[in-house]
């Protein structure tokens, strides 16, 4: 008789991804981006100086009086990384929410009425689809003329169509689905029945996919302030204070540190994104008995 | 020696909270040449048991107890040693051919893989093997399939390759799990029939897991009834079936509509539902909802005893008459 | 006058590369009230496409479905015709036609609200009610779906539909996911609640063996169209059909004798391209020279049974397939 612990690779459909990996990232994704949050919601409270005063000499590097040195101006980048956040984080909430209410509204549309207007719009979709974001982003952005809205309102137009993409795709199956059947045969009509059955399982992947489009947004918003098309100076947004940090390789700290925001927000949206999504899968979040 | 040999295979299985115990201490003998069935079931861990011979558990599972395969231990070999002897001396047909068969190659690519693997044939030879294996199992137009995908086969097709890639080494052991389950009744007619007609040419013990007794009676020589992850009973198929001793298998006959008994005979279900692998209830495994219970069935767990010919897990034994 | 009524109902559908496929190819059949009515056969056969058209959740093609003497509608954008609601629909898979996320108390209550029959004060207790009459312990009303089995499920999905009071229920392979007792236990509720509230039921289903021991009259499909029908006993006794007498003979006994059943050469054509005269002749061990030539229709036997086989003339004397052939070989065309 022997005793083993078989370490076999799995077979089995439903195999679940080693599960022990997933939530120290859930749970760092979700430490980061409380802690961005409360920063911004925080920020003349914790930054030690205005961000747009020039008060200081420039080029300082990191120091006790300046935790991430000073820029080429005599601004301390502290302060300024710190109210960097209030501008990447409320405008990405905002874009975000805008573009989920609009692609998840088209998308609703399109599925729920099928036939040509379902046709019509997903051809719109496919059309924004076509062009790869960040070029469509930085051609309507330059078209509409270099400020933060018409940057946030570019990324809108960029965004949306995932939205409508997924959206419909879940009102057409909850549309041909056993349940929403049985409600109709009972006498409920197709939009009680849709409402009652799409709007509990749109919102699981549709949070999902605004959490993991929250860093894509920040992220665009920042490259397009990089490129002069977003945030215009003297305003403290990370993008364009990398943008001058370029101008200045040898005073590292000026492009390093919003850098290094970007990074952090990007990389904490999206590990919350992917727990999120890992907790709205059916396999692995509604565990049903699979029997032998 | 019995080409295959279980003693006290026990399988715990990682779940939300710890381990749970699927097979808990099954012992059976499969001879040559004969068809070994197994019957049970959901949660009554046929499928995980077979698993546990060829190594395909998920990760973390613990296996306790002794699978001698032609004198070999299973349970102890490397993976590349078990990798050698399943497809060549054992091997596996399951339920859904769908997802057994890869998707993207051909059924040629998949036949003569396999064989050149294990046989190191070359190609030639590889695919006259395939062609004669096709014609084994009755497909059609052999060298059109060779070039077809699963998915242009039906259901009943694919079942028949997928056996005809298990016997491609020509294995003493072939593991079919609810092989007809997912057909219509006239193709698993054929199915048996073929399963029947391939292990009389080619003295192959066939390990048939089903739920399906009217299955089981079919082509089995010898029957073992599985419930909640233990044997309740086991022996020649007509004993078995015609005169069960052990409750659950005479329960589960009476909840059977026989084609040929008497319309207006009621179907006897059993009171409850068979116990997830958590909650197997104390004693004998099946009290809660068997008939015949005594006070010593809630505590004591019935061994497997050798009583006339079979073997039965019920002290009680309230059909020894039979 | 039927319960439930179909008459040549043809059903196509469109395939996802574009062809039109007919599901359905002129099938009839009618139930009476308090009566319990089978449907068998194998996959293609169109017997669930059947099933939705007959509750109007697919409009046919052509041919119509009329309950209760009137007209099935199909169910368009708006909410359904109140007095269909008395004809409904159990589906083949528990988990999806109920809502994992609420009590079953709460969905049971819901359709009752959907219904307008019963007054809000009532529900609760009808509820009860409900679950008592498909054998659920009152106590069950507060749990979620995922708590049951699979059959305590099924048994949940019937009670739903009994909330509508429904005269006639078409069941879609109600058993085909449970295990044995579970389906024993479903269908010994079926046979009581159609006895004991005079409800007519659709059976379907592959399973012939259960079949035989709940329904009244049979019905066997073959690839969109009706090829015999008959009270249990003498279609069983004495098929009529090649395929029923096939089907039947595929049916494995779980006796220990080790009997192995019996299969049909050939597969299942595409139902897109059905065979050219009887559909079933290239599987049929009969065939002759007019079995490839002309389809044959479904006529009317002796004893109320129907048959739709070249080998069994009109208004004859029930007789199988292989004494009809000797005859047919015997003394030429029928």
């Amino acid at each position: 008789m022997s005793v083993l612990t078989f370490r076999a690779r799995a077979v089995l459909r439903g195999r679940r991804l080693n599960p022990g990996l997933r939530q120290p990232l859930a749970v760092a994704g979700a430490a980061i981006a409380v802690a961005w949050i409360v920063i911004a919601i925080f920020a003349p409270l914790l930054a030690p100086a205005d961000p747009l005063a020039q008060s200081f000499t420039p080029g300082i590097g990191p120091s006790w009086h300046h935790l991430f040195g000073t820029d080429e101006l005599g601004r301390d980048v502290f302060s300024r990384v710190i109210y960097g956040s209030r501008v990447s984080l409320p405008i990405g909430l905002i874009l975000v929410l805008l573009a989920a209410t609009i692609g998840g509204s088209i998308g609703a549309i399109a599925g729920y009425f099928r036939g040509p207007i379902d046709g019509l719009f997903m051809r719109m979709t496919d059309l924004v689809f076509a062009f790869p974001p960040i070029i469509l982003a930085m051609v309507v952005a330059a078209v509409l003329g270099r400020s933060l809205q018409n940057a946030a309102l570019a990324i809108v137009v960029v965004a949306w169509p995932s939205y409508a993409r997924v959206v419909r795709g879940l009102v057409l199956t909850a549309g041909d689905s056993e349940y929403v059947e049985s409600a109709r045969l009972l006498g409920a009509s197709a939009r009680r029945a849709l409402f009652r059955d799409v709007l509990p399982n749109v919102a699981g992947p549709v949070l999902v996919l605004m959490t993991l489009d929250l860093a894509n947004a920040i992220l665009l918003l920042s490259g397009l302030s990089f490129l002069g098309l977003g945030a215009q100076p003297p305003q403290a947004e990370w993008g364009s204070m990398v943008a001058d940090g370029t101008n200045y390789f040898q005073w590292w700290w000026m492009g390093m540190f919003p850098g290094l925001a970007i990074f952090t927000v990007v990389l904490a949206f999206n590990f919350l994104g992917d727990s999120l999504r890992d907790v709205f899968d059916p396999r692995t979040g509604f565990r049903r008995e699979e029997s032998a | 020696m019995s080409l295959l040999e279980v003693d006290g295979l026990r399988v715990r299985l990682r779940g939300g909270s710890g381990l749970r115990t699927i097979v808990d201490g099954v012992d059976y003998r499969v001879e040559q040449g004969e068809v070994f069935g197994v019957a049970g079931e959901s949660g009554s861990g046929k499928t995980i048991s077979m698993l546990a011979l060829l190594g395909l558990l998920p990760e973390g599972a613990v296996v306790e107890g002794s699978v001698r395969f032609e004198d070999r231990d299973l349970l102890g070999l490397s993976r590349s040693r078990l990798r050698a002897i399943s497809g060549r001396d054992l091997a596996m047909v399951f339920q859904d051919p769908l997802t057994s068969l890869h998707p993207m190659l051909t059924i040629g690519r998949q036949l003569t893989e396999h064989v050149r693997r294990h046989l190191g044939l070359d190609r030639r030879s590889a695919e006259r093997r395939a062609l004669e294996l096709l014609a084994e199992v009755r497909i059609p137009d052999g060298p059109a399939a060779l070039r077809a995908y699963p998915h242009q086969f039906s259901g009943g097709m694919r079942q028949r390759i997928a056996i005809a890639i298990a016997l491609a080494c020509r294995p003493k052991l072939l593991i079919a799990d609810e092989p007809t389950t997912a057909l219509d009744v006239t193709v698993q007619a054929g199915i048996l029939r073929l399963l029947d007609r391939l292990r009389r040419e080619n003295d192959l013990a066939v390990v048939l897991i089903t739920h399906d007794l009217g299955v089981m009676s079919a082509i089995a020589d010898r029957v073992s009834i599985f419930y909640a992850g233990r044997v309740v009973e086991s022996g020649a198929r007509e004993a078995i079936l015609k005169r069960p001793r052990h409750p659950y298998t005479q329960a589960l006959l009476d909840a059977l509509p026989h084609p040929e008994a008497p319309r207006d005979q009621k179907l006897v279900a059993i009171p409850g539902a068979p116990p997830s692998p958590g909650n197997i209830p104390a004693g004998c495994a099946f009290n809660p909802r068997c008939s015949y219970t005594r006070a010593s069935c809630l505590v004591d767990v019935p061994p497997l005893a050798r009583v006339e010919g079979r073997e039965l897990a019920c002290p009680v034994d309230p059909f020894a008459e039979r | 006058m039927s319960a439930l009524e179909l008459r040549d109902v043809v059903v196509d559908y469109e395939r996802r590369d574009g062809g039109r496929v007919r599901a359905v190819a002129g099938a009839s059949l009618s139930i009476e009230p308090g009566q319990i009515v089978g449907l068998v056969g194998e996959s293609g056969c169109g017997k669930s496409t059947l099933a939705r058209a007959a509750v109007g959740l697919v409009k046919p093609t052509s041919g119509s479905v009329v309950f209760s003497g009137r007209e099935v509608a199909p169910l368009g954008r708006r909410g359904r015709q109140r007095d269909l609601a008395r004809l409904q629909l159990v589906f083949q898979n528990p988990y999806s036609s109920l809502n994992p996320r609420r009590k079953i108390g709460s969905q049971l209550a819901d359709a009752l609200a959907t219904l307008g029959l019963v007054p809000a004060s009532e529900r609760a207790g009808r509820v009860r009610e409900l679950c008592e009459l498909v054998g659920l312990p009152a106590a069950a009303v507060n749990r979620f779906p995922h708590e049951f089995s699979g059959g305590q499920r099924q048994r949940i999905a019937v009670a739903r539909t009994l909330a509508a009071e429904p005269s006639v229920i078409v069941l879609d392979e109600p058993l085909a996911s449970l295990d044995a007792s579970a389906q024993a236990q479903l269908a010994n509720l079926l046979v009581n609640l159609s006895r004991e509230l005079g409800l007519g039921l659709l059976l379907i289903s592959h399973d012939l063996a259960i079949v035989r021991h709940v329904a009244d009259v049979v019905s066997v499909m073959y690839l969109g169209k009706m090829v015999e029908t008959g009270a249990t006993r003498q279609l069983w006794d004495q098929p009529l059909h090649p395929y029923s007498e096939a089907l039947i003979k595929a049916i494995p006994h779980p006796d220990g004798n080790g009997f192995l059943p019996e299969s049909l050469p050939g597969e299942v054509p595409d139902p897109g391209l059905p065979p050219s005269g009887c559909r079933f002749h290239p599987r049929c061990p009969y065939a002759f020279a007019r079995c490839e030539a002309e389809e044959p229709p479904l006529v009317a036997l002796a004893g109320e049974r129907t048959a739709a086989c070249w080998l069994q003339p009109e208004g004859g004397p029930a007789a199988s397939p292989a004494e009809r052939a000797k005859l047919v070989a015997g003394g030429g065309v029928e």
